[in-house]
């Protein structure tokens, strides 16, 4: 029996286990109010509660129980933490059927769970479930009540109305749980944005001090945050701006914020009192404890870096130009030397020569003139060369005077010079349409005259030479192509034929210098063109060339059908 | 004074000059000519000795054939001081030079060249227009007028 002394007390400490229930957060804490207050409630040796782990199979719970078998020292309990994995036994039934259930004389070991090692028997048992509507939580359970043999309906009933306030007491538990780990969890997606930020943050207070900085602001500055924190911001301030750095920041605190004076150059100082060029950006933060100003530092150095890369890159490319202007300027110089003294010499082997020649008179011998002969044509074969390298030199050197050219006139003009020429030749010429295209004339008349002369040359042992001009569409271009019925030549040696001073023929048997291709394939390419050829030797030779892509139009009006012109 | 039918040849290079006399003396041109080694040369007979800035001293050719590449004072130089004074302006001047630059051409037209010539490799050709010059400027051509004062203007 209890004095109405102590039960004035069990009172009092019952509402102040109410209120501990209801204001618990910790966990752990809660397992031993609610042992506690079922135990005061319903005083009982054991009083004992679990709560189903995340898992819904650990079990934690606390029994509390006292060595005395009455209720005259409640104070006397002990606290055991248990841990258990609750699978067989009467608990794990009662979690099952989340029905209350009271017993009488069973074996602690039949429980399920260890309210106490080694068996006893417990003379009376009363669980309850915690329970809501969606899932089972736990348990509270009683055991051995104090001065009675067995659990009344009250006491069934106090302890269903007291798991059903645990209950709630979890869930508010859990749901604060959650909601301070998804606050925990924006906070450090927060801090890492704040933290990894590759511009340097700082928040400063209204007065100007270093609040928080960033890992960016640590390496960009040299500072540790240690040394920044309650630092004026001025500390990060070149030297020369420092005293009116302060002044400025208090206007600033009036106006509206955003990126710091635009387009003037800024620059931080970092610890080591070297500067450098930074972009920066204010923003305001308000908070409940006063405003925070945030200030964003990019490092401008970069861009100073990059702008100072391409001018040193345009230095070197004007260096280039210039000594390429140099270069060229010696090359002019190169070219005037030859076209000037090695001219002389040559006239002067050629004039002396024929002088001797004549001096010596019909009566002279053979051999002499016939050597005197030989000094002047390998004269003049040397100058035609020099004529050939000179002309090359200078095509390499002039602009294109681009106009519009009609072919066909062109093409007809090479051929009346190459028939005056050539008055003693049978040659079929066949002239197809050509097109009108924007070229240098006088350069493609060159290609023209070249390539002709060439078909007019390499066909002079045919009876009847034919030599055909024409075009053909091929994959969006137009091809110009110049054949013959010639000698051809090895398509082995097809490389070699654009080359300068490249002969595939000895000159006795076809004269040249080596120098009409290359001058032909240069004009192409200052054309952007291409020129290639095939043939077969003793059989035809026929060279095919394109100039300016996309830039030729076909040739209106004129007759389409083909032009033979017979000799 | 004027030296009558006297053609100035103006050229540094020995062989040269003796393929020109050698053609001009094929055509009975040769008996007038005086040769004249640089540039400097030239301009000391034409405006008399250190003759900077001299009128000229009174060599008056009929004819000046003249090549480019001269040492000391080269050949354009000495077309501008011909051309530029009003004794020697009306000399009827031939470049007779081995290149046919542009630029060289272009130069010698502007400071009022009367012909260029680039004397061609060929021996034959060479003395064809050696001959063709000479009788062009000496028998052909009417000279300008001889006179002591310029006109009034």
């Amino acid at each position: 029996m209890t004095t109405p002394l102590l039960e004035e007390t069990t009172r009092l400490g019952t509402i102040e286990l109410c209120l501990k229930l209801a204001a618990e957060r910790d966990p752990e804490m809660l397992l031993q109010v609610v042992s506690q207050l079922a135990r005061q409630i319903v005083p009982a040796q054991y009083a004992s509660v679990g709560i189903l782990g995340e898992d819904g199979q650990t079990m934690s719970g606390r029994v509390l129980y006292s060595g005395l078998a009455t209720a005259s020292g409640p104070d006397a309990a002990a606290v055991m933490p248990v841990i258990t994995v609750l699978r067989t036994g009467v608990l794990a039934n009662m979690l099952e059927t989340r029905r209350a259930l009271r017993l009488r004389n069973v074996a602690s070991e039949s429980l399920g769970f260890d309210l106490l090692p080694g068996g006893h028997l417990l003379w009376s048992v009363l669980g309850v479930p915690l329970s809501d509507s969606l899932r089972v939580r736990g348990f509270l359970l009683l055991a051995n009540k104090f001065d009675s043999d067995k659990f009344s309906d009250q006491d069934e009933q106090l302890v269903v109305a007291l798991a059903s306030h645990v209950t709630l007491a979890y869930e508010r538990m859990e749901e604060q749980r959650r909601a301070h780990e998804k606050l925990v969890e924006a906070r450090e997606v927060l801090e890492a944005l704040f933290e990894l930020a590759p511009d340097a943050f700082v928040a400063a207070s209204e007065d100007g001090r270093i609040v928080r900085v960033n890992a960016q602001t640590e390496i960009l500055f040299g500072y540790t945050r240690d040394e920044l924190v309650g630092k004026l911001v001025e500390i990060l301030v070149p030297g020369w701006f420092q005293r009116a750095h302060p002044d400025r920041r208090e206007d600033s605190a009036h106006t509206p914020l955003g990126p710091m004076r635009e387009g003037l150059e800024l620059s931080g100082r970092r610890k080591d009192a070297s500067e450098f060029a930074a972009d920066i950006m204010l923003s305001r933060i308000e908070t409940k404890r006063g405003k925070l100003t945030k200030i964003v530092i990019r490092n401008g150095t970069a861009h100073v870096e990059m702008a100072e890369h391409i001018q040193e890159l345009n230095r070197s490319l004007e260096k280039h130009v210039e000594e390429l202007q140099a270069a060229n300027h010696e090359l002019e110089t190169f070219n005037y030397s030859v076209s000037h003294d090695l001219r002389a010499p040559l006239r002067q082997i050629d004039g002396f020569a024929r002088i001797l020649r004549e001096q010596m008179g019909p009566q002279s011998d053979p051999d002499s003139s016939h050597y005197l002969k030989r000094i002047q044509d390998a004269a003049t074969r040397m100058g035609c060369l020099l004529e050939g390298m000179l002309d090359l030199a200078r095509l390499g050197r002039q602009g294109l005077r681009v106009q519009v050219t009609d072919l066909n006139l062109l093409a007809r003009e090479v051929i009346e010079e190459l028939k005056l020429e050539a008055p003693n030749r049978q040659i079929e010429w066949i002239l197809d349409p050509l097109p009108i295209i924007n070229c240098d004339s006088v350069l493609v008349k060159a290609v023209f005259f070249n390539l002709l002369s060439n078909a007019v040359k390499f066909t002079q042992r045919r009876e009847c030479a034919i030599i055909r001009i024409g075009q053909r569409h091929e994959n969006g271009e137009t091809v110009i192509f110049v054949g013959d019925n010639g000698v051809g030549f090895n398509m082995k040696y097809a490389d070699k034929l654009f080359g300068i001073f490249q002969r595939l023929h000895r000159s006795e048997d076809f004269p040249g210098t080596g120098i009409g291709l290359a001058t032909v394939q240069r004009i192409i390419k200052k054309h952007g063109g291409r020129i290639w050829a095939e043939a077969e030797l003793d059989s035809y030779a026929t060279f095919h060339f394109t100039l300016l892509s996309g830039d030729v139009e076909q040739a209106e009006g004129s007759n389409h059908e083909n032009e033979v012109l017979h000799e | 004074m004027s030296n009558g039918n006297e053609i100035l040849l103006i050229d540094d290079d020995e062989a040269d000059v003796e393929l020109a006399l050698h053609a001009l003396r094929e055509n009975k041109l040769g008996n007038h000519i005086h040769v004249l080694r640089d540039g400097e040369e030239a301009l000391d007979y034409l405006f008399g000795p250190g003759s900077e800035a001299q009128p000229a001293s009174g060599h008056i050719p009929k004819l000046i054939l003249l090549d480019l590449k001269l040492p000391k004072v080269d050949g354009i130089e000495v077309l501008r001081r011909l051309k530029s004074d009003a004794a020697t302006k009306f000399i009827p001047v031939v470049i007779l030079t081995s290149s046919k630059e542009e630029r060289d051409m272009v130069r010698g037209y502007d400071l009022g060249v009367n012909s260029y010539i680039q004397k061609p490799v060929d021996f034959d050709q060479f003395r064809t227009i050696v001959s063709q010059v000479g009788l062009y400027w000496l028998v052909i051509n009417q000279p300008a007028p001889v006179r002591a004062e310029p006109l009034p203007v």
